[in-house]
């Protein structure tokens, strides 16, 4: 409402001055970018977690210290005991920054996926760019998606606007990204089908579907570039319960605790194939919900897999995965089974 | 070529289709250039998809094949896509001519459709899954589009209309000397072929100065400004006179003789292009300068907004329906673009959509009633410019930076600020009519690739989407 808002006067008028470039533009579309820019997240700091990295810090220290006494403790007995505590202690301090890393790694990735999500409404379009741009870079370290996001990198081009941007992120990045989650409920459910079918017991069925269930999920995150640790796992499956006001959760949880308590009843209302099917069902709508939590993006309409896609596809999961970038026949996603 | 010999596809004779493209607009509101681009982008498609990103069929490859048809049989002149684009790419570049004739272009696009008739599904392989659509576009001058509102009038009236707004606002001085000359010429007096051709003479250069110093658009008859191939140039001698309302013009008076040519000229000139451009015509765009009449001051802005509302009320819009097609054909889509989206930059760029948005807001409706689809969006069919910022009067603004067009060095415009509504009075200021001319950017003119454009895949996918779907 810019009319309203400032009075003539005030108003700058239309302007013109010279620059000391010479020469006509040249707007040629530049070719894909090889190396990826350096993200610059600057997030300022909750007060919770300076006071979380001060603890770590003191526990950290008591640790060191203690650490250092049982290797001093270790030289007292012989330099041959002491050398090889040293060693040891090294790898186990190394093993644990590995894995520090990558927890941390997969929660920034988590963070930086929410954190487009609560800018898409209201962004700024540089602000939405930016972001968009690092979930680019996210996705585009997945071999699968590395070609799509060379793609969209490629299309993209400094007129365009944040909107502009998020939609070409939609259309060539998160669709091929789409499709694999989509096969991985595919395998998914197939999985939940047979273990339901062949599950000599309601409580190992229940104990294997949530293992399903939980590497789906795992999984899901995987393809949209999220690659969960434990931490990031927990973070997950704590949204996925903060998500049960979503239908599905609810009714899977539902559908757990009769499968846990009541599998005599269930028996006997329905017969094993009706359950199996009700089972990879369930591991679809799981599926979906998972999608719907990691995608960077929200659904748009029309946009988000329905059930029945979903099962009807069952017995053809193999051309998901080729669609995903024609260009790359070769490689194929590790299923991890 | 092989389609030729050999039988058609289940898939071609289920997806073959011609999609005639309306390009309207008036003079200088890019039509040329939205038409070279648009042509050569899409030549340029399957080498080059990353030019049209927003076409989905582009961006999903699948559009296989592109080549610009020529017909011996075609009654109209071929599109000069190849000189203007060779003028384009020159060094220094030349921005197409004003049209002065109607010219066609014709384009054939191969391609898979999406779903069970395409490349990707067993049942669209078994078919053929290669289907064609071909897109016919009309370019003409932009002046010939205000004659069509006269269809709807008698001479009384457009003579009526035409006289009150020469007397009124910006026209009245520019108007003087032919008024003065309808005085000493009253419109009952005896018909005389010499007076008859003054007075046209003065009302002719009464039309030019309120463009040319005013930048006015609602100049009737178009053809007095741009007359195009007329093999009887007298049809032009006439021009509106004062009549006393609800009167009717005395035989052999001088008001007579003018009626006649009116109406001839409506009959023989008009009707034809009329039919031509609106027959069988199933996407139309708006191209609409707005910038150039939002700078030229309020009456220009809505002298502009008057004369697309009048040209609007011509067209037909409705649903594509088979019925419809047999009793004549409908517009089912709309799009109203704003061109020369590149002399603004990127942050006003939703102003100025909204802003046509909202000047559309009438024709929109009525298309919409008749289950049409519409929408507007800014537009620039070739990008001559690159954004970056400016300092002025201590404020960092947003500006657009490019050559001017004979200049040397580039220069940084800032265009001022673009409402998102309609502007109150309040609004206009001092005027700027120097808005700058800027060069075309290096352009190859090898269809590989393509021409910057802002939006232009949005429009295409706006207009062909079913089509290519």
């Amino acid at each position: 409402m810019t009319i309203e808002a400032e009075p003539e006067r005030d108003r700058l008028r239309p302007r013109i001055s010279q620059t000391g470039e010479t020469g006509r533009l040249d707007l040629a579309m530049p070719p894909p970018e090889v190396t990826l820019p350096a993200l610059q997240p600057g997030r300022s700091r909750s007060p919770f977690a300076v006071a979380m990295a001060g603890f770590g810090i003191l526990a950290l220290t008591v640790f060191a210290i203690d650490l250092v006494q049982f290797v001093d403790g270790a030289f007292a007995h012989g330099t041959g005991l002491g050398v090889a505590t040293v060693v040891a202690v090294a790898a186990a301090c190394g093993g644990a920054v590995y894995w520090l890393m990558a927890e941390l790694r997969g929660l920034w990735r988590l963070r930086s996926t929410e954190r487009l999500r609560s800018l898409i409404p209201s962004a700024l379009s540089s602000e939405l760019k930016n972001e968009v741009n690092a979930a680019a870079i996210v996705l585009g370290r997945d071999p699968l998606l590395g070609v799509a996001v060379g793609r969209y990198r490629a299309i993209l081009e400094p007129h365009h606007s944040g909107r502009d941007t998020l939609e070409l992120f939609s259309r060539f990045v998160l669709a091929p990204a789409d499709r694999l989650a989509e096969a991985a409920i595919r395998r998914a459910a197939a999985q939940a089908f047979a273990i339901n079918a062949i599950s000599p017991t309601a409580l190992l069925d229940t104990l294997l579907f949530a293992a399903r269930a939980l590497r789906l999920v795992r999984e899901i995150a995987e393809v949209y570039g999220q690659r969960p640790g434990l931490a990031g796992t927990v973070h997950l499956i704590r949204r996925l319960a903060g998500g049960a006001g979503l239908v599905g959760a609810v009714d899977l949880a539902g559908g757990l605790l009769v499968q846990q308590l009541g599998g005599a009843v269930v028996e006997r209302l329905s017969a094993g194939a009706a359950e199996s099917t009700y089972a990879a069902q369930k591991m679809a709508r799981l599926g979906i919900i998972a999608m719907a939590l990691c995608r960077p993006v929200e659904f748009g309409p029309g946009e988000a897999p329905s059930l029945r896609r979903l099962v009807t596809g069952l017995l053809r999961p193999h051309v998901a995965e080729n669609q995903v970038c024609p260009d790359q026949t070769s490689s194929s996603r590790s299923s991890g089974e | 070529m092989r389609a030729l010999y050999n039988p058609p596809t289940l898939t071609a004779l289920m997806r073959n289709r011609t999609v005639r493209l309306a390009v309207t607009g008036l003079s200088q509101s890019g039509k040329t250039a939205f038409i070279t681009s648009l042509v050569h982008n899409l030549l340029g498609a399957v080498g080059r998809p990353g030019r049209l990103p927003f076409l989905r069929a582009t961006a999903e490859r699948r559009i296989l094949a592109a080549r610009l048809l020529a017909s011996a049989r075609d009654v109209l002149p071929q599109f000069p896509l190849k000189s203007t684009i060779a003028a384009l790419a020159a060094d220094p570049p030349q921005w197409p001519s004003s049209t002065t004739d109607l010219r066609r272009a014709r384009l054939l696009l191969r391609f898979s459709p999406r779903g069970l008739l395409g490349r990707g599904n067993p049942i669209g392989r078994a078919l053929g899954s290669v289907a064609e659509l071909t897109i016919e576009i009309l370019d003409y001058p932009g002046e010939w589009l205000l004659d069509l509102p006269l269809l709807r009038q008698s001479y009384a009236d457009w003579s009526h209309t035409t006289i009150g707004l020469a007397r009124h606002g910006v026209r009245h001085p520019l108007a003087r000397d032919w008024l003065d000359y309808l005085a000493r010429h009253p419109a009952d007096g005896a018909a005389d072929s010499e007076t008859a051709r003054r007075a046209h003479d003065l009302y002719q250069t009464f039309l030019s100065a309120c463009r040319a110093q005013e930048q006015l658009s609602l100049l009737q008859p178009g053809r007095f400004l741009n007359p195009g191939h007329m093999p009887d140039a007298s049809v032009l001698w006439f021009c509106p006179l004062a009549f006393p309302v609800g009167g009717r013009p005395r035989s052999g008076s001088l008001a007579a003789l003018m009626e006649a040519r009116f109406e001839t000229y409506k009959r023989t000139v008009v009707e034809p292009f009329f039919a031509l451009l609106a027959r069988d015509v199933d996407r139309q765009i708006v191209l609409i300068d707005i910038l150039r009449t939002l700078n030229a001051g309020e009456a220009a802005f809505a002298d502009q907004r008057l004369t697309i509302d009048a040209i609007l009320a011509a067209f037909r819009f409705g649903r594509r329906s088979l019925l419809r097609r047999l009793f004549g054909a409908r517009i089912d889509r709309v799009l109203f673009a704003a061109t020369k989206a590149d002399h603004v930059p990127a942050v006003q760029r939703d102003h100025l959509e909204a802003l046509i948005a909202n000047l559309v807001e009438a024709p929109t409706l009525r298309a919409r009633q008749a289950h049409a689809q519409v929408a507007a969006t800014a537009l620039a069919s070739i990008r001559c410019t690159q954004d970056g910022t400016d300092v002025i009067d201590n404020r960092k603004v947003d500006v657009v930076i490019g050559l001017p067009e004979g200049g040397e060095r580039r220069i940084r415009f800032f265009p001022g600020i673009v409402p998102v509504l309609p502007p109150p009075s309040g609004f206009w200021g001092e005027r700027f009519t120097a808005f700058p001319v800027f060069q075309p950017p290096r352009i190859s003119d090898a269809a590989g690739d393509g021409i910057p454009h802002i939006n232009l895949d949005k429009v295409l996918d706006f207009l062909l989407e079913d089509a290519l779907a």
